[in-house]
């Protein structure tokens, strides 16, 4: 059973954030290494997106805690089990293909989520959060799957990567699906669940991609429940404020 | 220092004026459409701010200088306030501003908020020869708030300000 200190709200705020800024932080990696100049910097601006909405939706789950709590020790002082983030930001960026289904998955999930949130009244912060990414996450959406599409229909070879992908990432895919209970009444989990396959199956139907057999592997990064990978990120993020704490710029 | 009695808000927009997103110089951030509100409230100066990007990096940068201007001109006890909602977009900048952007070499957006944002679809005149014969390089360009393209017929490649 899933249990923290903070209340449904900051739950959700978390879930947010950390998703945003474990794939800003991944995406990072790729900085100075895009196979080419405009890819590298497209991949940059996309990572700066997730790392400012992440800001937003730690300011706000901050500010809803009680005691000092900041936007930055939420980042750099919570361990891995605490980390809500989806499962599927962690992993590994892989290969070209493998970091552009990332983006083009997380992408569909987020358009969903936000415009889901764009239903809320207007003083509530998740609105206004939402209505300010939503229209970054469009530009995400459109440069991805045009990705996912000349990849796929590429290439033998490009099309093999695709598939590779989709193989490999395919299984945390599930959790994109599920709405975790701490925002069971501001999500709909059938929503999501519908909307999320069609809008996705929309996408791959224009490819050749098969995907995987069917099978259930219950990703459960929303609770805390993490691969190994987070523990590294996190280590790698962390170590300048958990060495030098208070340390700035 | 200027007395709250006798603030006034046209010469508070003024200072305003002078303030630019540093990445953007040639572009007052009145004109880029990101100053929400100017007003008083108990006898205090309040001036709303509203970030284009949510990640861009100049945000702080220019609720910073709006302060430092502020302050420069007397208005020394504003309270320089970000806010993101109702959110930013492209429609903000004003007629002004979209020909000072295409004076500097960016070309302005050419539809309204989200209409089109399939880059690849749409028509972007060359903002040095005005040709439309021109091409999308990448959907990404220098910052978030641009892309690269490349105009067909003078050959230079040029920045867009995207829709948002
Ligand atoms: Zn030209």
């Amino acid at each position: 059973m899933f249990a923290n200190d903070y209340n449904d709200s900051v739950n959700l705020l978390l879930f947010l954030a950390d998703t945003n800024l474990i794939m800003s932080q991944r995406l990072a990696e790729w900085c100075g290494k895009g196979p080419t100049l405009e890819l590298d910097i497209a991949l940059t601006n996309i990572a700066l997106d997730y790392l400012g909405q992440g800001r937003l939706f730690y300011q706000q789950a901050a500010s809803e805690i009680s005691g000092v709590t900041s936007e930055d020790s939420l980042a750099y002082f919570r361990d891995a089990d605490q980390y809500l983030n989806l499962q599927l930001s962690e992993l590994p960026n892989g290969h070209w293909g493998q970091t552009v289904l990332k983006v083009y998955l997380l992408a569909e999930w987020q358009q969903i989520v936000y415009s889901r949130l764009l239903a809320l009244s207007d003083e509530q912060f998740l609105k206004k959060a939402a209505s300010k990414a939503i229209k970054e996450t469009k530009y995400h959406l459109q440069w991805s799957s045009q990705w996912m599409l000349r990849l796929s229909n590429g290439t033998d070879e490009s099309f093999s990567k695709m598939q590779q992908a989709i193989n490999h990432i395919w299984p945390y895919v599930h959790e994109l699906k599920q709405v975790p209970s701490y925002a069971e009444n501001v999500l709909s989990q059938l929503q999501l669940e519908e909307q999320f396959s069609k809008n996705v199956s929309a996408t791959l139907d224009q490819t050749k991609l098969v995907l995987p057999a069917h099978f259930v592997f219950n990703a459960k990064g929303m609770y805390g429940i993490h691969t190994e990978q987070l523990s590294y990120i996190l280590a790698e993020m962390q170590v300048i404020q958990r060495n030098h704490p208070n340390l700035t710029w | 220092m200027v007395n709250s009695e006798e603030i006034d808000i046209k010469q508070v927009w003024q200072v305003l004026a002078t303030v630019s997103d540093p990445e953007i110089p040639v572009l007052p951030i009145t004109d880029l459409g990101i100053v929400k509100a100017v007003f008083l409230e108990d006898g205090i100066l309040h001036v709303q701010i509203t970030p284009t990007y949510s990640g861009c990096p100049a945000g702080d940068v220019i609720l910073f200088d709006v302060q430092a201007a502020l302050m420069a001109a007397g208005f020394e006890n504003a309270v320089v306030e970000n806010v993101i909602f109702p959110a930013w977009t492209t429609d903000d900048i004003t007629p002004v501003g979209k020909q000072l952007l295409e004076n500097y070499g960016i070309a302005p957006p050419v539809n309204r908020y989200l209409s089109n944002i399939d880059l690849e679809k749409i028509t972007v005149p060359c903002p040095r020869c005005k040709s439309n014969n021109t091409s999308l390089v990448s959907a990404f360009g220098s910052t978030a708030c641009k892309a690269l393209f490349k105009c067909n017929d003078c050959l230079e490649p040029f920045d867009y300000f995207k829709c948002h």
